[in-house]
């Protein structure tokens, strides 16, 4: 923990940050060890704004060759100085009582605004004590507010780690409902479930009878759990007009270790297309139909 | 120079939290680019301080970002209102509450505070967040009563005088021709609320900045739950030009007085609604001025309550 205090703070003085907030900050770190008092963090977190805007955070090439000593799913480098900041003040907070600990948090979610929340949530792979944020997590999943719900359900490792099979289904339906990148949701492979998979071919079918598309990555938790409606819908997507859609039924059929899948892909794999397909991925299929279908 | 094809406005005074998804379109097709959403009474009364909690929330979250969607940009002033700082009790919970709130982003202002029906306790109250508001280094929006409002908006401002706030942080709201001579000769801002129906109000305006001139005035909706019209200050600027006010002087007045005014907590800047290529956001969304498209109806019913 120390470690990633200490990144975060080179963080806020390589950004060219004014002087007077770096003294700010320090002011504040000393304050809060020196004498923590909750109603002063409150003021202090939300203050933090006044001197760190919400401006995207530039690494060095030391800094980013540092980021490979943490874990990787935890996206640093997306963060913005505002959140660099309360993350750093967060992590400030005296820990050696759980309780305490809990609690400010809780109030600090309690008043948050829209920033504030949103760096809260993004703060939850780094913060001691994370099954005690479950419920939080689970309540902010119930947002309308696209900034909120980014910060829980996209590049982040917590909730893929923490979060009940149902809540864990419930963000990536609800993600796909709020048009967010499904692929940027942390460790789909590993919280994919049956009752997800069958669940994403019920939604597809509703899209395609209101004629709508569907996101590709939409299909990243049903490899191994193709049941028979989803094989129907993989045999659907072999036969579509849009080449994007014939590679992501290759790309299913391939990642799925069912044999149902692989004789599919025999029979219905154009060679050409899964030649192409060999060096294709998740990554690629998602970034080709959100550059085709969307500005994200 | 503006011209009344790029005619932007500010309305420094609008209860979202009441108006519907409809407003927020016609406003922004209006060429209103920014609002201030004060804390205020919703009608029923609360009865526990965390409905002022989620209320003050919502100014600072949903609200907001409700307001965004419209490519309009939502501030808000933080405050306990004069009708309910007269159950002590739960004034005394909310006064405890404020400084959760009064440092967040987007906080333009302690407001709207003042008095009602000028009893002990709003007295009480209006001082301690006055005080409030100098320690946070804030601007003072004050609502003024609306019976007896001539006696209350002079005791509003002795009442400031007396805690040496400084008139230029304090924005005395809801003002008429009998009060806004002297609010102006004292120094301070000079806010009207131009509610519809008698046609004379909003020709009243008129009369007013002829009289007075743009220095330090600032027109306002307050539109909220009660019938009132949230496009107040853009057709009011229309009836404006159609008189021949200067149109600088009706940026002043539509625009620039209040983003000065509330500009001073910091927290308000013209960069959050125009980019470095001096593009509104919001045009980004959809239309632009009113005055561009659909003309406002001047002649519609407004009036200053
Ligand atoms: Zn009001």
């Amino acid at each position: 923990m120390d470690k990633i205090n200490q990144f975060l703070q080179s963080i806020l003085t390589t950004n060219q940050v004014q002087p007077e907030s770096l003294a700010w900050i320090e002011e504040k770190v000393e304050e809060i060890k020196r004498d923590f008092r909750p109603n002063n963090f409150f003021m202090t977190f939300s203050a933090a704004s006044r001197f760190f805007g919400h401006q995207s955070i530039q690494l060095t090439q030391e800094q980013q060759a540092q980021m490979n000593t943490f874990d990787k799913q935890i996206s640093i480098q997306r963060w913005k100085m505002s959140q660099v900041a309360r993350i750093f003040l967060l992590l400030q907070i005296p820990q050696d009582d759980e309780n305490t600990f809990v609690e400010v948090l809780r109030q600090l979610w309690d008043t948050a605004d829209m920033e504030e929340a949103a760096a809260l949530y993004t703060a939850l792979p780094l913060l001691p004590f994370p099954e005690a944020f479950v419920q939080q997590t689970i309540e902010g999943l119930r947002t309308n507010i696209v900034p909120v719900f980014d910060a829980i359900a996209l590049h982040n490792p917590y909730p893929a780690q923490y979060l009940p099979e149902a809540a864990w289904n419930q963000l990536y339906l609800k993600a796909a409902f709020m048009g967010r990148r499904i692929y940027h949701i942390v460790g789909i492979e590993k919280r994919a479930n049956a009752q997800l998979a069958s669940t994403i071919s019920d939604f597809v079918h509703e899209r395609w009878a209101a004629g709508r598309t569907v996101p590709p990555d939409m299909w990243m938790a049903t490899p191994q759990y193709l049941n028979a409606p989803l094989l129907k819908d993989v045999k659907k997507l072999f036969k579509s007009n849009k080449a994007i859609e014939r590679a992501t039924a290759i790309l299913i059929c391939q990642e799925s270790k069912l044999p149902a899948a692989k004789k599919i892909l025999a029979n219905f794999g154009n060679s050409t297309e899964i030649m192409e397909s060999q060096e294709t991925s998740w990554e690629i299929i998602s970034n080709n139909w959100y550059a085709m279908y969307q500005t994200m | 120079m503006q011209n009344e094809t790029t005619l932007k406005f500010i309305d420094p005074h609008i209860h979202m939290t009441s108006r519907t998804t409809d407003d927020y379109e016609a406003m922004r097709k209006a060429g209103i680019v920014a609002i201030i959403e004060p804390a205020f009474w919703l009608g029923q009364p609360r009865t526990e301080v965390g409905s002022f909690k989620d209320y003050f929330s919502s100014l600072v979250g949903w609200e907001r970002f409700r307001s965004k969607q419209f490519g309009i940009k939502h501030y808000c002033t933080i405050g306990l209102n004069s009708k309910e700082a007269n159950n002590e009790r739960l004034a005394e919970e909310v006064m405890n509450l404020l400084p959760r709130y009064v440092m967040k982003e987007g906080v333009v202002a302690i407001g709207e505070i003042g008095y009602d029906d000028q009893t002990k306790a709003e007295d009480k109250y209006f001082r301690l967040q006055i005080e409030l508001a100098k320690e946070a280094k804030l601007p003072i929006m004050v609502h003024t009563p609306h019976r007896d409002k001539k006696r209350g908006t002079t005791r509003s401002m002795d009442v400031l005088e007396e805690m040496n706030a400084n008139p230029k942080m304090c924005v005395i709201d809801h003002n008429n021709e009998e009060t806004v001579k002297e609010v102006l000769d004292r120094g301070y801002w000079a806010a009207f609320t131009i509610y519809p129906h008698t046609k004379m109000g909003n020709e009243r305006m008129v009369e007013i900045l002829k009289q007075y001139g743009p220095e330090r005035i600032i027109v306002d909706s307050s539109a909220d739950w009660g019938i009132s019209d949230p496009l107040a200050v853009p057709k009011t600027a229309s009836l404006m030009l159609q008189r021949g006010i200067p149109l600088a002087h009706i940026q002043k007045v539509c625009y620039q007085n209040a983003l000065d005014a509330y500009g001073q907590s910091g927290q308000m800047n013209e960069n959050d609604w125009i980019d470095s290529k001096g593009v509104d956001a919001g045009e980004l969304y959809e239309g632009n001025s009113v005055l561009r498209g659909q003309r406002p109806d001047a002649s519609e019913n407004l009036t200053i309550q």
